[in-house]
């Protein structure tokens, strides 16, 4: 297998590699499957904590790993011949995440629980968290790959399949309405 | 908050967050590889596990099966009436499960389709003429590409779809009761990394055997922006599609005119897919409060089915009844079983809705498959329920039901991570209902 040339490091990962963190050694081991059987065994951890990411629901972003290699399965067999299968699972892990989201029949299960809400007693990392689920499925994309993957604008066009300006206006608005919410939780009052 | 600290905190909350999936899901690949099942689901044995197509939209069938993380499944059955008003809550029994009746397997033996793919999903039905179209594909062999064929069937005979060249679509969608007619085919393509999944309706012109293209979102260059939502539904000399925005919030009901080719466009909020139920079509809306059904052409349906559709899914249409589950709260219910699926049905005209609540049903593929519900997939074994008996039953490993198409059953018998293997068709009067 010819190896490929990883994509320079943004700064988190290039810390995180530097620090010895796991995160880093995953992304770098990423642009080097070729075979379905190795992008599930190398980089199922880390393609699970992307659907985990954009999605927000461990059990569904399961299914979207599930359903995305399965599909890359049935489509190419076991060798998958594009040039980053890892870009390319990731790209169709947030295709089916946004297929999913306008499905009416997705699995919710009734409950008489209230969902929680971002409220002053949570911790700022739930705060963030729930806010973060109520932004676009696309927004919410371009954030975890902004600010988890560090890709630069380019990158995370490519991943979503639109241009660089797409990507810094979902990534502009995303933050501004993050911003506003956390401003209000911080002032007392509901946005 | 300065946008520096924001994208401080969100980094560091993204790797915590991230930071909390330490495992994976196993996956196995191959036509071998059977459809597993929870592990979390084990003692419900036979009727554990879940359910079976699931990539569907709004009645349409979309792609392969697998195992989903479902609710966990109810226990018992009840048959009520429901009058127009509240709906009521059903009680918690327990069904019993038998073996296949042997007559059953003989039936499913001779009545084998003949097929040229090893994979063959049955993607919608004409209950009317007997015709059911076939999603088909040979799985790609080691660097190459899938073959994927689309093919129209009546009885054990079928035709391939003369279909554009150079599409890269893997799956192929369809309203499971409203994409096949005398003269024309309905149908879009899916590619999962494509701009945007599900990315183009098509309409094929039987007679010609030339397509047109209903939608390409690829062509116009709005990629992402938003998407095509359930397959395209032919009623009343028109093709409908729906188109969704990016957010979810916009949805466009599209039209086509089979005869003059003029479009048409109509706003309607929230819409995600079209319910067909044979003298109309109702749009299926999804928001903050749930699922629900808004009347949208042809004949309306009933107030009281329209209430009791809110929170439906999997809308179905067997050519006589409009059929949907949902799911409910049983309230004196242990906490290892808090959820029932209910089957409603519906005569369009009619205000009366009728449900049931089946064991552990949930057949999801947008294709009628009434009286026969898919139940269980396990590693060991399949089960389907029989709602004339109410009755489970354990059938050998793979066994699926694919349609019911009038007084005939479509069998899948051979389920697997890719698809349905094969089809046998049989009539429903050579499968007499089991009893316990």
């Amino acid at each position: 297998m010819k190896p490929q040339v990883a994509r320079p490091l943004a700064a988190l990962e290039q810390r995180n590699l530097e620090e010895g963190g796991e995160l880093a050694e995953i992304r770098l081991q990423s642009v080097s499957a070729q075979t379905l059987a190795d992008l599930a065994s190398v980089h199922g951890l880390e393609l699970t904590r992307f659907a985990y990411l954009i999605c927000g629901d461990r059990n569904r972003a399961d299914d979207l790993v599930q359903d995305v290699l399965l599909a890359m399965y049935r489509r190419f067999g076991s060798t998958v011949p594009v040039e980053n299968p890892l870009a390319y699972a990731r790209r169709a892990i947030v295709n089916a995440n946004v297929s999913w989201s306008r499905r009416p029949m997705r699995r919710e299960v009734p409950s008489d629980r209230l969902p929680d809400r971002a409220t002053e007693s949570s911790t700022p990392d739930d705060q963030l968290w729930q806010l973060l689920g109520t932004l676009g499925q696309r927004q919410r994309s371009v954030l975890v790959l902004r600010y988890y993957f560090g890709y630069p604008d380019a990158d995370i066009a490519e991943t979503l399949g639109c241009r660089r300006a797409t990507v810094r206006s979902l990534a502009a608005r995303a933050l501004a309405e993050l911003r506003g919410h956390l401003n209000a939780l911080d002032e007392g009052t509901p946005s | 908050m300065n946008d520096t600290e924001l994208e401080g905190r969100l980094t560091a909350m993204l790797e915590r967050r991230a930071a909390e999936i330490t495992t994976v899901r196993p996956i196995r690949f191959g036509p071998s590889a059977e459809v597993g099942t929870r592990p979390s689901l084990a003692p419900y044995a036979v009727a554990a596990a879940v359910a079976a197509v699931l990539i569907a939209v709004g009645g349409t069938v979309v792609g392969i099966r697998t195992v989903h993380h479902d609710a966990a499944p109810p226990v018992g059955k009840q048959h009520t009436t429901l009058a127009p008003g509240p709906t009521p809550t059903p009680t918690a029994t327990r069904a019993c499960i038998v073996s296949m009746p042997q007559s059953w397997q003989r039936a499913i033996t001779a009545g084998t389709v003949p097929l040229d793919h090893p994979i063959n999903n049955v993607i919608s039905t004409n209950a009317s003429t007997g015709e059911y179209l076939v999603d088909q594909v040979r799985p790609a062999a080691a660097g190459g590409s899938a073959q994927v064929t689309l093919a129209i069937f009546h009885g054990k005979t079928g035709q391939d779809l003369a279909e554009p060249p150079g599409e890269q679509a893997i799956q192929r969608i369809a309203d499971g009761s409203a994409a096949i007619t005398a003269d024309w085919i309905a149908y879009g393509l899916h590619d999962p990394a494509g701009n945007s999944g599900y990315r183009k309706a098509m309409l094929y012109n039987r007679h010609t055997r030339q397509s047109i293209v209903l939608e390409d979102l690829d062509s116009i260059g709005s990629g992402p922006s938003g998407e095509l939502s359930g397959g395209p539904v032919l009623f009343d000399g028109k093709a409908f599609w729906v188109r969704g925005s990016a957010g979810g919030q916009g949805g466009v009901v599209k039209s086509y005119d089979l005869a003059s080719g003029a479009r048409n466009s109509t706003p309607v909020a929230a819409a995600v897919g079209l319910a067909y139920y044979g003298t109309g079509i109702a749009v299926v809306t999804e928001s903050d409060q749930g699922s629900a059904l808004v009347n949208y052409t042809g004949a309306a349906l009933a107030p009281a089915a329209l209430r009791a559709a809110a929170g439906g899914t999997y809308f179905t249409y067997d050519g006589s009844r409009l059929r949907w589950w949902n799911y409910t709260s049983i309230p004196d219910s242990s906490a290892a079983a808090p959820l029932a699926s209910i089957l409603y049905a519906n005569r369009p005209g009619n205000a009366q809705v009728t449900q049931q609540r089946v064991e552990m049903g949930s057949n999801m593929t947008g294709v009628s498959t009434w009286p026969l519900v898919e139940v269980a997939t396990s590693d060991t074994s399949s089960a389907i329920f029989d709602l004339r008996s109410n009755t489970l039953l354990a059938v050998p490993k793979g066994l699926n039901v694919q349609a019911v198409i009038g007084d005939q059953v479509l069998f899948g018998t051979g389920l697997t991570n890719l698809g349905n293997g094969g089809l046998s068709l049989v009539s429903l009067k050579d499968l007499p209902p089991a009893h316990c």
